[in-house]
């Protein structure tokens, strides 16, 4: 492999033990995939950032990484953690837990990474524009910069995010070349309206189609937001790492065809059917827009959560703020919801038992959750979502 | 065993190198992406995923060989964590590329084939001896359950 300057200095440990680490990773990925080169970065996201998801080891692996004062040479965003920093006695957590990930955000913070705390940084943190090559991880977040705005993004690992961030470049895949095209057809021109029928969409596409790039034939229709839970159930079930629209005339092309037909949403609606009064509801994943929040408010004003149910809504610190600045909190609040943000359920400690029924709109939280707690886990519309944790 | 090793009638395929390393043991075959967090307990390396081929299985000391990893970016930190625990594969061989599984391997130093072709996950089974050869980028049959 030829490599730069700059990349002989790092692997030559000429600025400190973990850059060499982590340009060694980088290069280690950019030999396997047969690119034998690097390109610079604007950006990086990083995940595994909750100590649920990757314990002490992590720890361990953060405390090396971030020996010697090492530091990022980019702008780098923080996936969620366990709780809301706020708020964490809403997520079961003791304190053990509480110190082990203050530890892990406090290691990340060091290296220059910035406690965004959010699966959704593309909303107000961390913006990359159209054509900037950036290296991304939580995969929600890369088919979204890839597919949405068309940036140029790696499928990133949390720890290769991290060394791309501390090196200020990734491995030069074909994700990062300009003429990254479709590699098979998506027919699915349904009547998709509600968020949680986008991400149920994502989620059938990738079953079907489980790593190449698809071209989406959808009915017109769709914003930013439906696209954004398309992305997450997408990236749930398939290792892909963006979907084309139909915008450029790439129909044209001749490639394998799948379809998706109405009754497979339906399908997945009944296996993950509601079978009793849920005892937490679940909205935010991917964090909500400030727009989510805004039609979230305006559905409680003047109702009241059931008592026995938690209504949970998740969104970032950022939009959070500017939700506060619009009285939106205090709305969402009032009604006995809790809108908490730097978190969602399937990061966070939260215990569910066998008795615990969890409603929620999101296939990527459904399908985390499942195996990841003991509960029965269900999937409904969002309106139905909030109807259900509402008594009057 | 010993005796087949390099001589007529071992199958191999052929794949690239990613990690380097060799490691022989009984195969996990899998024709389904797995998705490590989640999918996998972090702690006891047991298959969790409802309805995956390898469902119940555990994954220490095994040659996991599969068509690709899946899902969530913080799969590789699960790959780590077995690791550290005793509870990873000894080796990987994969289909498909992908970074997850690749950053795993080589953050915990466990050797990985990728690129093997599809039919290897019709022709081994679960049980059967195998040999990653990650210096020569090779996955060997050794001898059948």
């Amino acid at each position: 492999m030829r490599l730069g300057k700059a990349e002989e200095l790092m692997l030559r440990g000429y600025y400190g033990e973990s850059c060499k680490k982590a340009i060694k990773l980088i290069l280690t990925i950019a030999d396997s995939y047969g690119c034998g080169t690097t390109i610079k970065i604007r950006s990086a996201h990083v995940s595994g950032v909750s100590y649920k998801n990757i314990g002490d080891p992590g720890i361990e692996f953060l405390k090396d990484m971030s020996r010697e004062g090492c530091k990022v040479r980019v702008k780098t965003t923080m996936n969620p953690c366990g709780f809301d920093l706020d708020k964490p006695w809403l997520f079961d957590v003791d304190e053990p837990f509480f110190k082990k990930q203050m530890e892990i955000i406090e290691l990340l913070k060091s290296m220059g990474v910035e406690p965004t705390l959010s699966c959704t940084p593309y909303y107000a943190d961390n913006k990359p524009r159209k054509g900037d090559h950036v290296a991304w991880a939580e995969s929600s977040a890369v088919v979204y910069v890839n597919s949405v705005i068309g940036a140029y993004t790696n499928r990133e690992s949390g720890p290769s995010a991290l060394a791309a961030a501390i090196t200020g470049r990734t491995a030069m895949t074909k994700e990062h070349k300009e003429d990254r095209g479709p590699e098979v057809k998506v027919e699915a021109p349904l009547a998709v309206r509600d968020c949680a029928d986008w991400g149920i969409l994502g989620y059938l596409i990738g079953l079907k189609v489980p790593s190449q790039v698809p071209l989406l034939l959808l009915r017109k229709g769709y914003t930013r937001e439906s696209l954004k839970y398309l992305a997450a159930g997408l990236g749930t079930s398939s290792s892909t790492s963006m979907f084309l629209l139909d915008e450029v005339g790439w129909s044209s092309r001749k490639l394998e065809e799948v379809q998706i037909d109405q009754p497979e949403i339906a399908d997945i609606y009944d296996r993950w059917a509601l079978t009793r009064t849920p005892s937490l509801v679940f909205i935010g994943c991917p964090h909500c827009s400030l727009g989510e929040l805004r039609a979230i408010a305006e559905r409680l004003r003047g109702r009241k959560v059931k008592k026995d149910v938690r209504l949970l809504i998740s969104t970032s610190r950022s939009v959070y703020a500017e939700a506060a600045r619009r009285g939106l909190v205090a709305a969402i609040e009032r009604a006995g919801a809790h809108l908490v943000k730097d978190t969602c359920l399937v990061v966070s400690p939260i215990k569910l038992s066998k008795d615990d029924v969890v409603l929620t709109d999101s296939a990527k939280a459904a399908h985390y959750a499942e195996t990841m707690t003991s509960s029965n886990i269900s999937i409904g519309k969002r309106w139905r979502c909030i109807e259900e944790a509402l008594g009057s | 065993m010993e005796m087949h090793r390099g001589g007529f009638g071992v199958v191999s395929y052929k794949g690239k190198g990613v990690v380097a390393g060799r490691f022989r043991g009984e195969a996990l075959v899998s024709v389904k992406p797995l998705s490590l967090l989640g999918g996998v307990d972090p702690d006891t390396g047991v298959v969790l995923e409802k309805g995956h081929d390898l469902e119940g299985k555990g994954l220490a000391g095994k040659v996991l060989v599969m068509l690709q990893g899946k899902g969530s970016t913080v799969g590789s930190y699960v790959i780590y964590s077995l690791a550290k625990k005793g509870k990873a594969p000894g080796a990987i061989a994969t289909v498909k590329m992908d970074l997850m599984t690749i950053t795993g391997c080589a953050i915990s130093e466990i050797p990985l084939v990728c690129g093997i072709p599809e039919e290897a996950l019709r022709a081994l089974k679960c049980g059967d001896i195998v040999e990653v050869d990650a210096f020569q980028g090779v996955v060997r049959k050794l001898s059948r359950k």
